[in-house]
């Protein structure tokens, strides 16, 4: 874990473990805002020394000249993030959009063939898929202006992309790639033998932090990034609400991917992984896959969209034929995930969208259970839910929601913050607050989830990006490195 | 149902199958060993026990098993002992056996397909005045099957509340049952590691594990909360299970996920990094994500390895969701109970695993070796307020009892395909009991010295033991009753009976708690009582005793004509001596039966000199020098020369000290220990020789007084309650264990806040090599307070 930065000088350190400052993105911004005010200083460049390790520098002089020295040679394009999961690759690209006439003459072919073929393309081969509207335009990096795409394929692939970037020679403008995301340790070799190049890896956690908050300071094309569902428990009022994570800390992070990871951040370099849980993504795509013969996330979310899951859950109405006052659980409860299914009759009878609801509710209030009792536990009033679970999946976002709320009860000052179902919006949900227990009758069995998933005022479905946090960062990472061709 | 029946694994222990014999079903009512469905016979007296005296009834129905509680009075045989009338006649004594009556709990467990027989067979069997007019019922089904109840049994139906009820039963079996929680784990051996009763059980978590789950706060017997849940539970094992493997069966769906891997399911750490996480402290073979290869998947998986999958997932997650709970609410007692746990070994070690993984080790699983009778026990005792459950201690009884997965077909692969699914749990009404307040750490008293589980040549040394020495001790059973024209045949029984549940403690040494010698000779005493052989060494004892009795006088003369320093060491010599005539040994059993005149003098000879394997004798002469001890608590062992020639004459020494004596004697026969209502007889018969006993029993400086205990060996945390009054009322400020079952087998590592003195010749060749020692080796141990 990494030590917390003294607080009169939180960027004033250089060896950052990954070489990131906790304020990279926001003093990129402002720094390579393509003309940086004289004196500005701002140590961007001990960021690039605590990189490649270099001893720390903080005198002024020093600074101006490597500012200098970094425009004369900023890493060469092209910029890519990798963030290799479980399931998916999440690849992000930055196009830059002030290329000069004469370093389009300079660009070797293979630069401008890759950079073609991705920017002209929204799918790659039969798996990859560029999300249109998660890129973010106009964004300045490293001094350069231009449009960050992303771009997600299953890493079953990953050999496929690696023969890829072999035959575009990728390897003759770059020696070494940002990867983070467990694949930048499992793939390392391949990418070495298959296409020549080296990886620099990122650890997962820190980039998922700073991802976040890199993203949340620039904004997303504009727009407010941070939205949450406000009167989550009443489905007639349920409405989307701005929100603002100028002061995050204390959070805690839910990321959602394959598994979960549950972070308490406290600073950006000092977080902890609380807990997980194997009850994520890929066990609600899994199951779906094998209950329902579905092959594919957006197909296992639109099923449960249309399923109706109490034909396979069993109430606490079933049991009790009513509510279980002696403990005040409502009839409406969810008492037993899939257990009506341990009869034969009801199972012979069941839809593939009643089972892909039935996972999804099941998965989606385990993860919102599991958080309720590590911001009790970790003392933690804000909740943040990101990961790729949550992509196009507003069922689970406002579930989540409803749960926070309801354990919360009465004891909210704040109302419930997850993503805004808008394709703009890029950050995750964020729960806010959630007090210490003052009574125990805390449940997610207690939640009637059904009321809440049945409501009509359900906006379009969208994506909150939330997928990219982790490659932006490599990405960040790879412009500010010192690569030759 | 009948086909359900027909399955040969649903038969039950004992009960047979005859699917093809209809012909042979007769009305079960009254006859012995009657049937009453056409497929399935349940000889009486081996299930459904004593149902013509049953008063009160509960039943828990849940998902897939029933159990049936039920409380009834037992006709047994005692001994009982009268001074003689004449008391110049040749008997010291008169013994004569007697009927008596007990109260006994008795549960019964079976699936539900057995319901509706069941409640026939009940049905068939009930009568006597007490007979009930209600019923207690708890449990999911309580309300599916009301009406067949009340239909079935003529009884009506009360309804008790199922969490409620389960905490009850919870209480109940942690309070009187030693050993009740056990950890699991399985690289350790035993796997079962059995926690000490404590005195004060609260407060604890519940996990109720049944088809979603349920997390109880409890802190008192009145005060629980139910703090949380889960809705991920054995519904979620059974339903997404059959989905997936299309197996209806819950047993089966665990007999699936036995024979599977979870690795081709679920995604590891390993198969995202290729190896370990480091930085994020994360092993390569933890579970990223469950189901995680399930979408890429081109064939799908073996039913066996989603059914690992499965149980992994859910009792992961329902360890994490504990543990959450538990370090929330600051508590490290965490029980876990419900259908979905039923003592399988995959699903505890799982849910084990995940609260040690995410409590990082503060928080431990504990399992209820019956748990799956806590919602009957709890329903029962909400029926039995009148009667005052809460008022007594309760004991096991192991010979009525299953013992732990008597119905895992893992560990008994025998046993399941002849029997089935029967599980049994008996309990014995007993008087009010209460721990020795003079232990200095009550927390962490164990009794016993020794447990056979975690040492497999000692296990199989002891088990060999009491197996070889069956034949001898069902003969003496005979023997005792020679009158009696069916003793042979009962003698038989017991001897079937003790000698199965030697079989069982072979495969599964756990099966009622820690295996110690001591759990194997209360095994035995109720195997003998539960074929009415009550005391089968009242005999010997009384020819012992008064054989003893003629002794009296000379021993006590000659000890009074040695010095002091000389008498105080041929007092603890005849006390050693006098504890060599011990029938429970087999090397004395031996020389006692070849030859009847093996005297107390003879005796003598046979001991070690010293210095003795433990020989603190210098210490105690010296603590002797000193001002005398206020009370002594003696707590005495074998008839005849022990009570009479080694332990009377010590007593006698202290009471001239002006040491006040409390004698401590088992309540109930064992062996040929000395009862309590033998040794009033026998210390009446003193007093009438000594008039130092005589005074001493007339203005009360003597007391006898039972411990509460029918044991060869001694648990001190469960003693009569007057007893304990006793004791702290005299202040007693030396206590005096007596005899290898008492002061070796157990107590032996026991420590003590006043004077303690462990004394005890070691008769059994095998144990005195252990301890460094040889047969007839003396443990002589004086730890001053």
């Amino acid at each position: 874990m990494q030590p917390e930065p003294g607080p009169s000088s939180p960027c004033s350190r250089a060896s950052l473990p990954n070489g990131v400052c906790h304020c990279l993105g926001q003093r990129l911004q402002g720094t390579m805002g393509c003309e940086p005010a004289e004196g500005d200083d701002t140590p961007v460049t001990e960021l690039v020394d605590g990189e490649v390790g270099a001893p720390s520098q903080p005198d002024r002089p020093h600074i101006a000249r490597k500012q200098d020295s970094l425009r004369k040679n900023r890493p060469a394009f092209p910029w890519f993030g990798l963030d290799i999961g479980g399931t998916l690759v999440k690849l992000a690209y930055f196009e830059p959009k002030d290329i000069t006439a004469e370093e389009e003459e300079e660009e070797v072919e293979s630069l401008r063939s890759i950079r073609h073929y991705l920017t002209s393309n929204v799918a790659y081969g039969s798996t990859g898929v560029r999300d249109v509207h998660l890129e973010m335009r106009d964004l300045c990096l490293s001094g350069r202006l231009g449009t960050l795409h992303c771009i997600r394929f299953p890493t079953a692939d990953m050999p496929r992309f690696l023969a890829m970037g072999r035959d575009k020679r990728f390897s003759s403008l770059h020696t070494a790639l940002c990867a983070t995301g467990g694949g930048a340790y499992k793939f390392e070799q391949d990418f070495r033998q298959m296409a020549d190049l080296k990886l620099r890896k990122l650890d997962e956690l820190d980039c998922l932090i700073r991802g976040l908050l890199y993203i949340e300071s620039v904004g997303f094309n504009g727009a407010a990034e941070c939205y949450y569902f406000a009167d989550a428990s009443d489905p007639e009022c349920c409405h989307k609400e701005p929100c603002n994570l100028s002061d995050p800390y204390p959070l805690l992070l839910v990321n959602i991917g394959s598994g979960v990871s549950i972070l308490a951040v406290y600073s950006p370099d000092n977080y902890k992984r609380v807990t997980g849980t194997s009850l994520g993504g890929g066990t609600f795509l899994g199951l779906c896959c094998l209950l329902t013969g579905c092959d594919s996330f957006e197909e296992a979310l639109r099923l449960a969209e249309h399923g109706d899951s109490t034909r396979v859950d069993k109430l606490v109405r079933d049991i009790y034929g009513g509510d279980y006052d002696r403990f005040g659980l409502p009839g409406s409860t969810v008492a037993s995930s899939f257990g009506h299914m341990m009869c034969k009759e009801r199972r012979s009878e069941i839809r593939p969208e009643d089972l892909a609801r039935a996972t999804l509710i099941t998965i989606t209030n385990n993860i919102g259970s599991i958080a309720r009792m590590c911001a009790l536990n970790e003392r933690i009033e804000r909740v943040v839910f990101v990961g790729n679970f949550l992509r196009i999946n507003t069922l689970s976002m406002k579930l989540l929601a409803y749960a926070m709320d309801y354990w919360s009860k009465g004891q909210l000052k704040a109302p419930l913050i997850i993503p805004h179902p808008n394709p703009r919006s890029f950050l995750p949900p964020i729960i806010h607050p959630i007090p210490p227990p003052s009574n125990s009758l805390f449940s997610f069995l207690k939640v009637p989830v059904m009321s809440i998933l049945y409501s009509p005022c359900s906006p379009p479905l969208l994506s909150p990006a939330l997928l990219v946090v982790r490659c932006v960062l490599a990405l960040i990472q790879a412009s500010t490195m010192y690569t030759n061709k | 149902m009948k086909q359900t029946v027909r399955r040969s694994k649903m038969a039950a222990p004992g009960a047979q199958v005859s699917p093809d014999e209809p012909g042979d079903a007769e009305n079960g009512r009254g006859g012995s060993g009657g049937y009453f469905d056409h497929s399935l016979r349940l000889p009486s007296g081996e299930i459904f026990r004593n149902l013509a005296n049953a008063k009160r009834f509960a039943i828990d129905i849940g998902g897939s098993l029933t159990k049936l509680a039920y409380y009834a009075t037992v006709q047994h045989k005692v001994a009982r002992v009268h001074s003689s009338k004449h008391s110049k006649a040749e008997c010291l004594y008169e013994i004569s056996e007697q009927q008596e009556e007990s109260t006994r709990l008795h549960f019964v467990r079976f699936e539900n397909a057995f319901v509706e027989a069941c409640l026939d067979f009940v049905k068939g069997h009930l009568g006597g005045p007490d007979a009930p007019t209600l019923i207690k019922a708890t449990g999911g089904g309580a309300h599916k099957y009301k009406e067949l109840i009340e239909k079935k049994l003529g009884l009506r139906v009360d309804k008790e509340d199922e969490l409620e009820c389960l905490i009850k039963g919870c209480n109940f079996l942690l309070r009187n049952i030693p050993h009740e929680a056990f950890s699991y784990c399985k690289r350790s051996t035993p796997r079962f590691r059995f926690q000490n009763t404590h005195p004060d059980i609260f407060p604890y978590l519940l996990v109720s594990v049944g088809s979603g789950v349920s997390v109880i706060k409890v802190e008192s017997e009145e005060s629980y909360e139910r703090i949380g849940g889960s809705s991920i539970g054995g519904g979620t094992f059974w339903g997404l299970g059959a989905l997936l493997t299309h197996t209806k069966n819950f047993d089966d769906l665990l007999a699936l996920a036995a024979a599977g891997q979870h690795t081709p399911v679920d995604m590891l750490v390993r198969d995202i990094y290729g190896g370990n996480y480091g930085v994020g402290g994360l092993s390569g073979g933890i579970i990223a994500s469950s189901f995680g290869k399930g979408a890429t998947a081109q064939d799908g998986f073996e039913a066996e390895d989603m059914a690992k999958s499965l149980l992994h997932m859910i009792s992961n997650n329902v360890g994490q969701l504990a543990s959450l709970y538990a370090k929330l609410h600051s508590l490290h007692t965490v029980y876990f109970g419900g259908f979905f746990i039923r003592e399988h070994p995959a699903t505890m070690h799982s849910i084990s695993f995940g609260i040690n993984y995410w409590s990082k080790g503060e928080v431990q699983a504990l399992f209820l070796r019956h748990e799956g009778y806590l919602g009957a026990i709890g329903a029962f005792l909400k029926g039995a307020k009148e009667d005052e459950p809460d008022q007594y201690s309760w004991g096991e009884n192991y010979a009525g009892s299953s013992g732990l997965m008597s119905t895992s077909p893992e560990l008994f692969p025998v046993a399941r395909s002849r029997s089935g699914t029967f599980d049994m749990l008996e309990m014995d009404r007993l008087a009010r009991l209460v721990p020795l307040p003079l232990l200095r750490d009550p927390q962490d008293y164990v009794p016993d010295s020794h447990d056979l589980a975690q040492d497999l040549p000692a296990c199989h040394y002891w088990l060999s033991c009491f197996a070889d020495s069956l034949p001898g001790v069902a003969r003496r059973a005979v023997a005792s009753q020679s009158q009696s024209p069916d003793a042979a045949r009962r003698g038989e029984l017991f001897r079937k009976k003790f000698g199965e549940k030697l079989q069982i403690l072979r495969q599964q040494p756990c099966a009622f708690g820690s295996l110690t010698v001591r759990s194997l000779l209360d095994t035995r005493e109720h195997c003998q009582n539960e074929f009415h052989f009550p005391d089968p060494y009242c005999k010997v004892k009384q020819q012992e005793n008064e054989a003893a009795l003629r002794c009296y006088q000379a021993v006590v003369r000659g000890l009074d004509s040695l010095s002091w320093r000389e008498r105080q060491l041929g007092l603890v010599r005849g006390l050693l001596a006098g504890n060599v005539f011990d029938w429970g040994a087999k090397a004395v059993t031996d020389v006692l039966e070849s030859d009847p005149e093996f005297g107390f003098e003879e005796a003598k000879q046979q001991l070690q000199e010293r210095p003795w394997l433990v020989d603190d004798y210098d210490v105690w002469l010296k603590r002797l020098q000193g001002s005398p001890h206020h009370c002594a608590l003696i707590f005495v062992d074998n008839s005849g020369a022990d009570i009479v020639l080694g332990v009377l004459p010590f007593v006698r020494e202290l009471l001239s000290h002006g040491t006040e004596v409390i004698l401590a004697a088992n309540s109930g026969p064992a062996l040929n220990d000395v009862t309590s209502g033998e040794l009033s007889i026998l210390t009446a018969r003193v007093a009438e020789m000594d008039p130092r006993i005589c005074s001493a029993l007339s203005n009360d400086q003597l007391v006898v007084v039972q411990s509460g205990s029918s044991s060869p060996c001694l648990d001190l945390s469960r003693l009569d309650e007057a007893l304990v009054t006793e004791v702290e009322n005299r202040k007693v400020d030396l206590l005096l264990i007596e005899g290898m079952g008492r002061a070796v087998h157990t107590n032996l590592r026991a420590t003590f806040l006043c004077d303690i003195l462990k004394v005890a010749v070691l008769k059994n060749a095998w144990l005195a090599q252990r301890l460094g020692g040889q047969l007839y080796s003396v443990v002589f141990k004086y730890e001053p307070s």
